[in-house]
């Protein structure tokens, strides 16, 4: 069987439905009402059923109510009067005063009638649908009833006739024979909360006893609207009377904040809340949950850390102090130690948490970590230590680039720009790196600070200890405005490339910097500074500029012809028979038949690369 | 088998390069198959060929079936406690050191690693992709599916038949000191997904679960968080907070019971008509509303 699901209505969806029902100015006074309503109960105006009651209310009141349970007053009310004035026409033709006087006696006590069923069958019996009239319906509801039941002027039998037999209202449907239901269950739900409300309204012991437990499938949403509807300082009696109740796990703290989700906020309730869960968790519990080795249940706690703010500031009461010493000890568990780390910083983005500086804190002791970390790694020369860094690196790219999972936590422009003076300030301040520039490659950090900052530190470029992947995305990022520093960054490349202790393992992203410095700027950039190197070093490293240039496909004579320098052409081939003559030599030391390879490769080269031309079989 | 080192190099050479194993292909039992080919390659060695430590090799290798254990299936138990409690070694080795390479492990280890690795994943403390890839077999990926489902042979039982002895397993298994912690998600997720197939029905599959939870004594702070989520979640499930991904799940539950709902209003939209006059306030229509089709 196909099952349909119905979603919330998205923006198109909803104003279509709402131009289909009402047209001309009502329409913008609805839209203008409806903005509010949105605002503070998003699903009233997403839902199709609850849109279209409100459509419905508003063409008959001219106004929308703001809350689901005036919605639901209208609608009844509404519903019972039209059925009121058809029930007594059908009887009488025509409305007269004596049945003016009937309708008024029927919308009087039909909504307590409503109620009291709703009540009994929803608490009492927990059941949808309900019999009326037959010998069974006498012994299960109305018994029930009859014991809430306190109406004089009009019996149950009679208010059942009135509202089930002759036609059902809108409210209820028949369900086949003598069965009935309300129209929908969140009916029968506000129903309960009314006749409850009616019933026990000075008494919020027995409103609390009439919905335990407060969690229960069947007093869950009958209780979220009993909550809505009491004024505020009954409102807040019921929580005190809610928190009592035994409740190990968090339920209550999760019921009472969809309350106040709904009906608003109220400070004091919001603290009972926070002082409950607090207690209920435990210092020890919650920094367990967030060294918890499991994503799943670390982001539960933390969820309900950012939720109910609670701690209300973990960086002064110790529960930061503690994550650090769990996460700086080195003779924890490797994924303990993680887990403090990746939620130290998680809680440091949170935003109850911004105002006491933690941020700019955490930042810091992740620096630190990040430059002792390879020092570390060597004294204690453990694995479990190397585990450290890939959630120091994680946390440093939730922090600067405000990744927060699948939380969608963003960092401000502002804390952005602060962030880049503090990495900044860094660099600058430290004497060792330690693992920080590996982090800042992973991170794929760039600023135009940064780079101009790298540029300076000319060892580090060329001498391979600054990763050769980030020096690659510096290439990819720089912007083409600034030609010295494109200039700049070319020399570098190339001069670490052609450096005596150049790393084979950078040899991809260096040739791949290069490619992408060709390909953004032009060669022109290039051909001078290589030319400068093809001069200078030992074979290998005059080599390896060869070939680079051959990667660039660059021909030197062709190409600085166009800069007007006719001399080149000659000094290159000076150069390459120097370079082939250099390379005859070291390679004299090995095997002959890999010298003369390596030589006619490099001829091979030069031929390109010098005159543009394939060398001949020769 | 120190004693028998023409077998072991034998042995190894036909498992190890993953070649057909002498015998196998006829009728002769490959423990006998073996030892014929032993005697025929080697016939200068001088080291008697047993039956019995080739028989032991290919067990432990997993080769042939151990008649043993292929009995003790058919009563499960035993074997089943054997394999959490192996998973959960294995788990404890990890917590404290670096995955091992697959070279460092014998075969027979390959599969609870991969079904530890398939548990480390969901800590997003550390990257697992390789070491799936390398420990990957499809009775270790059925294995895991297995118990990521709680399903048998890992936990007896079945949540619709049986809940009490169901939820008694799976209990007894959270107190297993690595693995445990470990399934607390999975079983987190179980309840979610139960709940969103069908909310009513495992009402008493959720009320047993909380009863037997609650008996659970926690040993320490982390076992004591992990009961106190667990219960909530089977309260009231989690709530809309800040994740997305659950969001959509509860407003899809939500979204199921408005569904039950509106198949009734329907039904009178049906006999009714569809006129604002004729079908009062609780009028609904199929074309305003964002109707997804599934098959659930």
């Amino acid at each position: 069987m196909d099952v349909v699901k119905i979603q919330s209505l998205d923006q198109d969806q909803r104003n279509d439905l709402i131009n289909r029902r009402l047209r001309g100015e009502s329409e913008q006074t609805f839209h203008t009402q409806l903005k509010s309503v949105f605002l503070q109960s998003p699903e009233i105006a997403g839902s199709p059923f609850l849109l279209c009651l409100l459509i419905k209310v508003f063409k008959t009141e001219g106004t929308i109510p703001t809350s689901r349970h005036h919605l639901y007053k209208r609608l009844v009310q509404g519903l019972l009067a039209n059925h009121a004035v058809k029930l007594y026409k059908t009887t009488a033709g025509s409305v007269d005063d004596l049945m003016q006087a009937q309708i008024q006696i029927f919308c009087k006590h039909a909504p307590e009638f409503l109620q009291a069923i709703a009540l009994v069958c929803h608490l009492r019996l927990n059941q949808r649908d309900f019999q009326w009239g037959s010998r069974e319906a006498q012994t299960q509801i109305q018994t029930k009833m009859q014991e809430i039941w306190s109406n004089d002027e009009l019996s149950l039998e009679d208010m059942g006739t009135s509202l089930l037999e002759p036609s059902t209202v809108d409210l209820l449907s028949n369900v086949g024979g003598s069965q009935y239901r309300f129209s929908h269950l969140t009916l029968q739900e506000y129903l309960a909360a009314k006749c409850i409300l009616r019933l026990y309204y000075d008494d919020m012991q027995k409103i609390l006893d009439q919905l335990s437990p407060l969690h229960d499938r069947w007093a869950k949403e009958v209780a979220q609207f009993v909550a809505c509807m009491l004024p505020d300082e009954k409102f807040t009696a019921f929580c005190q009377l809610v928190f009592q109740n035994t409740d190990d796990t968090g339920v209550h703290c999760e019921l009472v904040s969809d309350f106040l989700k709904e009906r608003g906020g109220s400070e004091e309730v919001h603290l009972m809340v926070r002082n409950r869960l607090q207690t209920i968790r435990g210092t020890e519990s919650l920094i367990a949950g967030l060294c918890h080795p499991l994503l799943d249940l670390r982001n539960r706690v933390l969820s309900e850390m950012k939720k109910f703010e609670t701690p209300p500031n973990p960086f002064s009461d110790g529960t930061t102090t503690r994550l650090r010493q769990i996460a700086e000890d080195k003779c924890d568990v490797w994924h303990k130690r993680a887990a403090a780390i990746i939620s130290l910083v998680q809680i440091a983005q949170m935003d109850h948490c911004k105002k006491c500086d933690g941020r700019a804190d955490t930042l810091a002791w992740l620096f630190e970590m990040l430059t002792s970390f390879l020092d570390s790694r060597f004294e204690s020369g453990s694995d479990t230590n190397h585990q450290i860094y890939f959630p120091l690196v994680k946390g440093l790219g939730i922090l600067l680039k405000g990744q927060f999972d699948d939380q969608n936590l963003h960092v401000d422009a502002s804390s952005r720009r602060e962030d880049d003076a503090l990495v900044l300030k860094i660099l600058q301040t430290s004497a060792r790196l330690g693992s920080l520039s590996e982090a800042i490659a992973d991170l794929e950090l760039f600023s135009t600070p940064l780079l101009a900052w790298l540029l300076d530190q000319s060892v580090m470029l060329v001498d391979g200890s600054w990763p050769a992947r980030h020096v690659f995305f510096m290439c990819k990022k720089i912007s083409p405005d600034d030609g010295e520093q494109v200039l700049r960054l070319v020399q570098k490349l190339l001069k670490r490339i052609h450096a005596l202790s150049f790393n084979q393992t950078d040899l991809d992203s260096c040739n791949t910097a290069l490619s992408c410095t060709q390909e953004r700027f032009g060669r022109k950039q290039m051909l001078s500074p290589m030319l400068q190197l093809l001069d200078a070093g030992e074979a290998d490293q005059r080599v390896r500029m060869l070939a680079a240039a051959k990667l660039l496909k660059l021909h030197f004579s062709s190409d600085l012809h166009d800069l007007c320098d006719f001399c080149v052409a000659s000094i290159i081939c000076e150069l390459a028979r120097c370079l082939l003559e250099d390379v005859g030599h070291t390679s004299s030391i090995t095997a002959e038949g890999g010298a003369t390879r390596d030589k006619t490769l490099l001829a091979h080269i030069l031929d390109n690369i010098c005159y543009g031309q394939t060398p001949s079989s020769d | 088998m120190d004693k028998h080192p023409v077998l072991i190099d034998y042995l190894l050479e036909v498992l190890d390069g993953g070649s057909t194993l002498p015998g196998t292909e006829s009728e002769a039992s490959p423990i006998q198959s073996i030892v014929n080919r032993l005697k025929e390659r080697h016939p200068w060695s001088e080291t008697p060929v047993l039956e019995e430590p080739i028989e032991k090799t290919l067990l432990r290798k997993g080769v042939v079936a151990d008649p043993i254990a292929v009995s003790s299936k058919q009563d499960q138990q035993p074997a089943i406690t054997l394999q959490l409690k192996d998973v959960d070694s294995m788990m404890v080795r990890l917590c404290s050191r670096r995955a091992p390479a697959p070279g460092n492990l014998a075969r027979d280890e390959w599969p609870p690693m991969y079904v530890c690795a398939r548990l480390w994943v969901q800590s997003d403390l550390m990257e697992f992709k390789d070491m799936l890839k390398h420990f990957e077999t499809p009775e270790a990926v059925q294995a895991s599916n297995d118990l990521l489902g709680l399903k048998s042979p890992w936990i007896q039982g079945d949540a619709a038949r049986n809940c009490k002895q169901w939820a008694q397993e799976v209990c007894e298994s959270l107190k297993l000191e690595a693995l445990g912690r470990f399934l607390v998600p999975v079983l987190l997720k179980y309840i979610c997904d139960r709940f969103i197939s069908d909310p009513t029905l495992v009402i008493n599959e959720r009320a047993e679960l909380a009863n037997v939870f609650q008996q659970w004594k926690p040993a320490d702070a982390e076992q004591l968080i992990e009961k106190q989520i667990l219960l909530k979640e089977l309260c009231i499930g989690r709530r809309e907070s800040n994740m997305p991904a659950w969001a959509g799940r509860i407003s899809q539950t939500k979204r199921v019971r408005d569904m039950k709902e509106f198949e009734h209003l329907n039904q009178r939209l049906a006999t009714c008509g569809q006129s604002d006059k004729e079908v009062p306030y609780v009028t609904f229509m199929y074309g305003s509303c964002n109707i997804s089709k599934s098959h659930v």
